[in-house]
Parts: C-alpha cells; structure tokens; sequence
C-alpha cells in the first residue's frame, strides 16, 4: 500500500478532520508565501541603551524584526483591536480622524511602535503567526529522542508489593504492643483500620495517598525480601515485609506516543520560534543606534 | 454519530454485521481488522484490587477553552491541565507583557482522575475571537471580547440566562467557520485526554473526555458536567443552545451515546443546585407537567451523582430546614442564582429545595408514585476551577477561583485573589479496583462514591441487615461488608428477619491534615408522605478540646486517627422509605482567607487594619470543618 493510499484510507475513515487538515494546509500556505516579504533583505534600526549589554541588544532586535513583521504582515491595519487602540490614540491629537486615515495617521507618527498595549499585541501576533507557519508533524526519530532526552516525564514510577502488620498509636498501650510484636509481627493481626495489610506492584504515590507522605518515603530504603522493619506513619507503628520491588523505567514510545508527541510540540514551539528569527537575522540588515 | 479520535475500528455498522463479518474472515483464513487496543476490560492494572481502593480526582475543570475562564485570562489548555494534575508545576495568570506567568503552582499530591469539563457553549468562540484570520474576527462580539472582557463576560453568559426555548447562541460568525473552531477545540479536548491517559500497567493516572451543559435560565443554575465512559463520543457537544431543557439532553445522550451502536457510555452530574433558585429538583417538567415514569427512568439512568460541594459552595443543607443540624451552616453561599453569586450583591433568601437533602426525600416521595427514583443520587465534590488547575484545595495556598468572583487578569491582587464567599472547593473520591476509565466510570455508575471538601479522608460506608457488632475490629470489613449487605450508593437488600438495618462506618484521617473528630449518619425518611431528617452523632466527638489559634492558624488537634462504628437504626420503621449517608468531620483548622488576611495583619476588631482588598476578611468565620459526605443508602419497604 502506497503512503497516498494509506492517506487515502485514512481520509475515508476520517473526512471531517481531513477537511479541517486540508483547509489548514491551504491556509498555512498562504501564509508562508505571505510571510516570504520578511526574509527579503530589509534594514531596521534598533535604539538601545548606552550600555546596553548583548543580551539586551538581542532581545531589542527581536522585538524589532516582530513588530516589522506584523506591521508587513498587515496586523496594524486589520486586527480590530489595534485598530480601536491606535484610532483612539489619533484622536488626541486629530480628533476628527476616522477609520483608515487615522490608522494611516497614526502609522505615519509610528504610533504602533511607542504604544505600549499596541507593541505587546503585535509581538504576540507575530509569535503566534510564527509558531504557526513553522508548525510541522516530528518524525518518530525526533519523539524517540526527546522521550529519551526527558525520561523524567514520562518514566513509569517504580512499583512495591508489601505487607505489613499495623499497630494504631491510639492503642493505651501502643508502646508495649509494638514491643510485643517486633520479634515476629507476622505472628499477630494487625489493628483494625482502613490500611491495607498489603499492596500489590503499588506506585510510591499511591503509597503516599494510603499511608501518608512519611511511611512511603521510609518505605523506598527498605531491602526485598528481608525481616520485617518497623515503619512510622501518621497512624501508628508499621511492620513492614517488603514483598518485591520493579524499578522505575522509560516506556517504548508507542506506548506514550500521544502525550510525548503533546509536550514535544509544547517545547518546540519556542525552539522554532527561535530558530524563525535566526533566519530573520540573517536576512534582515539591522543598524544599531546607541542612545 | 460517534467519533473516536484516531479510530480504526468501525463502530456505526451493526451488531450483526460485524459478526458476519467477522465469521467470514475467520472462515477464509484471513487476518481480522486489528482489535482497538483502547478497549478496556477490568484488570489491566498491576494494583488490581477486587475490594477496591480509594482513588481521589476532579471531574469539573475549566481551561482557556471555557469562555468564562479564558475571559477572566486563563491561557492553559487541557494538557496543562492534566500536567498540573500529575504534579507538575505550572505557570497561572496574570501573565506579563511578555506573556509569563506571574504566579506559579504545583500541587503537593498530585491526583488519580481527572476531568476537564469546558463549558460546551462558546466553545469555538474562543479560539475564533483569538485568530485574527478567522472569518469571525472582526465581528463585533469578538471585537468586544478583546477589548473589554468584563463586558464581553456579561453579554455572553447573558445569553445562557435566557428562557429554555429562546436561547441563541451569539455567534460571531456563521456557517462552517464557527462549527469548525468549535470541533478543534473538542477535537483538542479528546486529544489531551488521551495524550494523558496512562494506559500501561502502572495505571498512574486517568482522564475523561467531558465538557459541561450550561444552562442557566433566569440566572438559575442547572449546569451539568456530561462525562463519557472512553474514547468514543459524540462528534459534537451539546450546549445549552443545542438542548435548552435538560431531558432532552438526557435524551440526545442516551440515544447518540449509550443506546447507539458501540461503546459510547455516559453520564451527567449536576452541580450548583444551591444556585438554582429552586429548578434543579422541581418535580415538573420543562413544560411544567409532573414527572412522569419516563421522565423518572431517564433521569435516574443519566444523573446517579451530585456535585455536592465545590468552590461556589455547599449543595448539601440548609440550616434548619430540616433536621436541626448546625453543621448544615458551612459554605453556605448567600446567593441563591449563579448572576448574584458572581456579582455579588445583597444576601438572599435561601430556598430548602436548592439543597440535596431535600432532593433525597423528594426522591423517595416520587419513587411511592412512579415506581422510579429520578434523585437516587450520589455525592461528590470537585473544584470547578477555572484557573486550570484541578485539586488545587489546600486552604493555605488558594489562588481564586477564575471564573466567578474576581478577575485576577491583568494583574496581581493586591487583597484576597478571590471574593470571600467563595472557597477552594473539593474531591471526587472513587471506590474502584483500579484506576481505569472502565472502573471509575462503574463506580460512577453505581454511586460507590463520596466528597470531601478538600482533604483526603478514607471513607467506607455499608449497609445491611446482619453485620456482625464487632465488624469493625475485623480485619475483612470490606469483604463482609460487600458480602453481607452494599456499600455506599447501594440500595438495601430485602429484609431477611424482623430487626433494623445495620451500617457500618469507617474513615481514616487524612495523613497530612488533622484528626477525625466525629462521624455523623444522617437519616431521612417518608412519614405520612411528609419528609422528615434526623442526625445520629455515632462515633467521636465535636466538642473534643480540639483548637486553632486565629492569630496563628495553628493547629492543636484532639481528635482520631481513625473511627468506625456498627451503628443499627433505632428508630426503623419497617414500612417507611428511608435513605442514610454519613458526615466525617474534622477536627477544626482554619478557612483560606484567615493565611491571607494573618500574613495582611488583618485585625478585625481593629477598622484601620482592614486595608484595600482584604475587605472580605471580616465576613467569614476563621474556622470551618473540613469533612467528606458519602453517598447514600437507601431502603425500600
């Protein structure tokens, strides 16, 4: 089977997200031919600071490629809250001006420049239209290796099967019941309570839910297989038999597939972001003014 | 229509069909389609339990994608969401120019399920208002969405208050445009539920697809959280603008979900109906006709649980409408709509009917004349955040609600992050043998659960006819207790001998808050056909020495680790309905606004310290008790 006739397939089982995907791509690639004026050769000046350090300056160019993007991009003119934001500026000093002319006006004295709610809008316009141009499916090479680059989020936890024999410390004589049974726990009932006398491949976590944040932590240093070790909680005194223990370990990705596929689109948004204003940089001619 | 996001399987052919279908592929020798690996069956988690376990969630959770939440500045999407509900710290508004997060929040544990639960309504609006390329952009309701949210937020839940029949939907554009933003966003939702749904053996953590009904007529709350069994759903929600009475919705549910070909399953749980100003348990229709058996069976098929608690407070009772019973007066909202509750405004009178309590006998009542209980309710509580930041309920660390109350968009608050009537809200709490969609949603079903108003207090409840008195020093009170009689959410087995039923009770404190102090069964029953409630204090104390210094919000408890009692009914009547639920309550700590107005230095007996934002000190009281309500049992003559 072709990929075509895979898609295909898929396309027929699927025809509503299909349409939404092609729509997308159709848009997408508008935009990007929309988008193509930025990369031409174009000058920008950045005012810094005097002592304006390299990081500084970085972070002023950016913010000067993205305001000249959306300005290209025709944000300025379109997007209705600028709109209402710079006509009402315009007003202060033309108050009779109206709709594109006091957009044109206020363009002319580079009110979308200085006017900070209006700076901020257009930077993130930009990001987004950033974000969104560049947005492309990962290979499953580039999921394996960022599941393998963050095995953290996604480990499954180490999991313990234990029993124990449980003495309340609501007991009267709860110290000399704990002396009683230390030499074989196991010999006696534990107190009645909602514990369970064990658990089965249970995660560190749902340790914690059942007998608090203490017992679980003192649990994780306890050997397979060896006596019953006394364990405090919250409730009492513990009597614990470690039963068996699985190390916590990085599932295949098919099995997490969905959610690394999630995060890694969740990070990669600002690595692409990042690596569209390289480019820019590169095609832009950028001048430097210290003020 | 159903979908399943990325499904393989065919689930609209027929039964028969599929059989045929599949005996002639068997026959030739053939490879079958393979088998969708996200069909679950019991058992596929390596801490399978068959007496169960408690499993603690939150099934009502807002993100940016709910209009309210995204206008009062919530930019995190449903896998934020469930991040935060795994226990990982997020960033929550205000955010800056540059669009970082001013405040920051991490869980201390993290949480078992949980349900995202958008407001259905708007739901593509959102995403349409925010795209400047979309056809709707520039239409007023979006231009005013952007530019004057608080204004955006009134016209646009105005539009839920309308009558049953007359709402519409203010749609910033028409056509496919608008359907087609609100299918990404449902497509978005079932993706982060299943990008964050741990299907392995570990079990770590379970999601649903789900989103809210919100109907809202006259300000009257009659919201519903709808919440499907697994992946496959209907291709679209229904908002109040689709289904503006709420048995048609039960109606759609039942025949495009659960009685449609596949394995579409669902439920509703209501929520709020203390804001309800009488509506959530009227007994007439939308078109003011009594209940009648039909209308009984499909509500009792669709809604076996109750929101009973949650940030816009306590649905359990009313004080002094029944028993008299002065616990009822905790989280009492004094409102009694959803637009005063939010807006706030003078006190209102509150009605007995909004509260669950009422609803029970009310239930009953309705099960003598039509054969079916349309109020067999079970309880849960949840957050109903709107800051998308599921179990978020420790007290000291409240950040607001997001959604109602105060708009902490553009900037820090400078007093309280919320209105002080509000509260930090609860927990779901499951009894299920694993933590699968398969078993959460069965014990959904089957009401084996409780509520608790924040804390994580272990809570059994069963009911029988023959449970031995010395039940509770036994080691196998579980399997007894499933063995001999129900547990919570269970109906009574027929009387065997002559005697009264017994309950056992048994709760475990929380392990990181304070003791137990008490154990409480409430009792309802049908006298007369009149509706009368008693309180039975059966294990503990409330009065027990217990304290907190205000000044300190310092604890010095005195209650239990653990309790558990057999208690038999004695004042059982034999030919009387009844229904019985339990009550744990804590030992007192303090309420949220006490961290917030002692770090202010806040003195109440002294005006000149109550200073800007920190208004709402001095109108709640320091103290509450944090508790759990389990779900009821109920018995049949």
């Amino acid at each position: 089977m072709t990929t075509l006739e895979r898609w295909l397939g898929h396309a027929r089982l699927r025809p509503l997200p299909t349409m939404l995907g092609l729509g997308a791509l159709l848009f997408f690639a508008g935009r990007l031919r929309w988008v193509e004026p930025s990369i031409e050769p174009i000058s920008i000046t950045v005012v810094v600071a005097s002592d304006a350090g390299d990081a500084e300056v970085r972070r002023a160019t950016d913010e000067a490629m993205l305001v000249a993007l959306a300005e290209r991009a025709g944000f300025v003119e379109r997007d209705s809250a600028i709109r209402a934001r710079l006509e009402m500026n315009v007003r202060f000093v033309e108050p009779t001006l109206r709709g594109d002319a006091a957009i044109a006006e206020a363009m002319r004295l580079r009110m979308h420049e200085s006017d900070p709610v209006v700076r901020a809008r257009l930077l993130w316009l930009a990001r987004e239209t950033l974000a969104r141009v560049t947005r492309r499916t990962p290979t499953d090479e580039e999921l394996e290796a960022y599941l393998r680059a963050h095995p953290d989020r996604f480990a499954r936890p180490s999991a313990i099967s234990f029993e124990q024999v449980f003495v309340s410390r609501q007991r009267p004589d709860f110290e000399e019941r704990v002396g009683f049974l230390s030499a074989s726990p196991f010999a006696y009932e534990s107190d009645p309570s909602l514990l369970p006398a064990a658990m089965t491949n249970a995660s560190p976590r749902r340790i914690e839910v059942r007998f608090g944040r203490a017992f679980a932590e003192q649990l994780l240093n306890l050997e397979v297989g060896g006596a019953p070790q006394r364990v405090d909680s919250t409730y009492g005194a513990h009597f614990v038999r470690v039963l068996g223990r699985s190390r916590g370990h990085v599932p295949p990705l098919r099995d997490v597939r969905a959610r690394v596929r999630a995060e890694w689109e969740r990070d990669d948004r600002p690595r692409r972001i990042r690596q569209a204003l390289e480019r820019m940089r590169a095609a832009y001619h950028v001048e430097i003014r210290r003020s | 229509m159903q979908s399943a996001k990325n499904d393989v399987g065919n689930y609209d052919g027929g039964r028969m069909i599929r059989v045929v279908l599949v005996a002639l592929v068997l026959a030739v020798g053939c490879k079958s389609k393979p088998k969708d690996p996200r069909r679950e069956q019991l058992g596929r988690c390596a801490d399978f339990d068959p007496l169960r376990q408690p499993f603690f969630g939150d099934t009502h959770v807002h993100t940016r994608l709910s209009l309210d939440a995204n206008l009062q500045g919530n930019r995190l999407s449903p896998m934020d969401a469930y991040r935060f509900a795994r226990g990982e710290e997020i960033g929550i508004q205000p955010y800056d120019a540059d669009g970082n997060p001013l405040r920051r929040l991490r869980l201390s544990r993290p949480l078992d399920f949980v349900a995202v639960s958008d407001h259905a309504e708007f739901l593509g609006l959102v995403q349409t208002c925010l795209d400047s390329s979309a056809e709707g952009y520039d239409s007023r309701t979006c231009t005013q969405y952007r530019e004057d949210p608080d204004a955006a937020f009134l016209t646009l839940n105005f539009a839920l208050t309308l009558a049953q029949g007359r709402a519409r939907a203010p749609r910033p554009c028409s056509g496919d445009s608008c359907a087609g933003a609100e299918l990404a966003a449902w497509d978005e939702i079932q993706e982060a539920a299943e990008a964050a749904y741990d299907r392995s053996d570990a079990c770590t953590f379970t999601t649903f697809v789900a989103y809210e009904w919100s109907g809202n007529p006259a300000a009257s709350n009659l919201h519903r959280n709808v919440i499907f069994r697994n992946h496959v759903v209907p291709d679209e929600p229904l908002g109040y603008f689709d289904t503006q009475q709420e048995e048609v919705l039960w109606s759609r549910l039942e025949e495009e979900c659960i009685d449609a070909p596949g394995i579409c399953d669902v439920l509703s749980i209501p929520h709020n109906s203390n804001l309800s100003s009488g509506l959530m348990f009227e007994t007439v229709d939308q078109d003011g006709q009594p209940f009648d058996a039909e209308y009984a069976r499909l509500r009792a098929r669709l809604e076996p649980l109750v929101e009973v608690y949650q940030h816009k407070g306590s649905s359990e009772c009313l004080p002094g409408s029944t028993a008299g019973d002065e616990l009822c007066d905790f989280e009492l909202l004094p409102y009694r709509n959803l637009a005063t509750a939010n807006l706030g405004g003078a006190p209102q009178e509150l009605i007995p009917a909004d509260f669950v309590r009422e609803a029970l006998t009310t239930g009953m009542r309705l099960e003598g004349e039509l054969g079916i209980n349309p109020f067999q309710l079970g309880m849960i509580a949840s957050t109903d955040t709107h800051l998308g930041t599921p179990g978020a309920v420790e007290e000291d660390r409240f950040q607001g609600h997001g959604g109602a109350g105060l708009a902490v968009r553009d900037a820090l608050p400078s007093g309280l992050p919320d209105r002080a009537w509000f509260n930090p809200g609860g927990l779901a709490v499951l009894w299920a043998e694993e933590n699968s969609r398969e078993a959460l949603f069965e014990a959904m079903r089957r009401r084996e659960a409780y509520g608790t108003s924040g804390t994580r207090i272990v809570l059994r409840f069963f009911g029988g006819w023959d449970y031995p008195a010395n039940l509770c020093a036994r080691a196998d009170l579980a399997q007894i207790g499933y063995d001999r009689g129900v547990p919570m959410g269970g109906a009574l087995p027929p009387r065997a001998g002559d005697g009264a039923p017994r309950f056992v009770v048994s709760a475990l404190r929380d392990a990181e808050s304070v003791p137990l102090a008490a154990i409480q069964i409430l009792k309802g029953w049908l006298e007369g056909g009149e509706a009368r409630w008693r309180v039975f204090d059966v294990a503990g104390e409330l009065d027990n020495g217990a304290t907190v210094d205000p000044a300190t919000c310092v604890a010095t408890p005195a209650g239990s680790d653990s309790l558990c009692v057999v208690w038999e009914d004695p004042s059982f009547v034999a030919d009387q309905p009844a229904v019985y639920y339990a009550r744990v309550l804590e030992d007192p700590t303090c309420r949220w606004q006490a961290y917030y107005c002692n770090a202010a230095g806040v003195d109440c007996d002294e005006p000149s310290t109550i200073t800007e934002g920190f208004e709402g000190c001095c109108d709640q009281p320091v103290m509450q008790r944090e508790r759990a309500w389990s779900s009821p049992i109920w018995f049949r003559p």
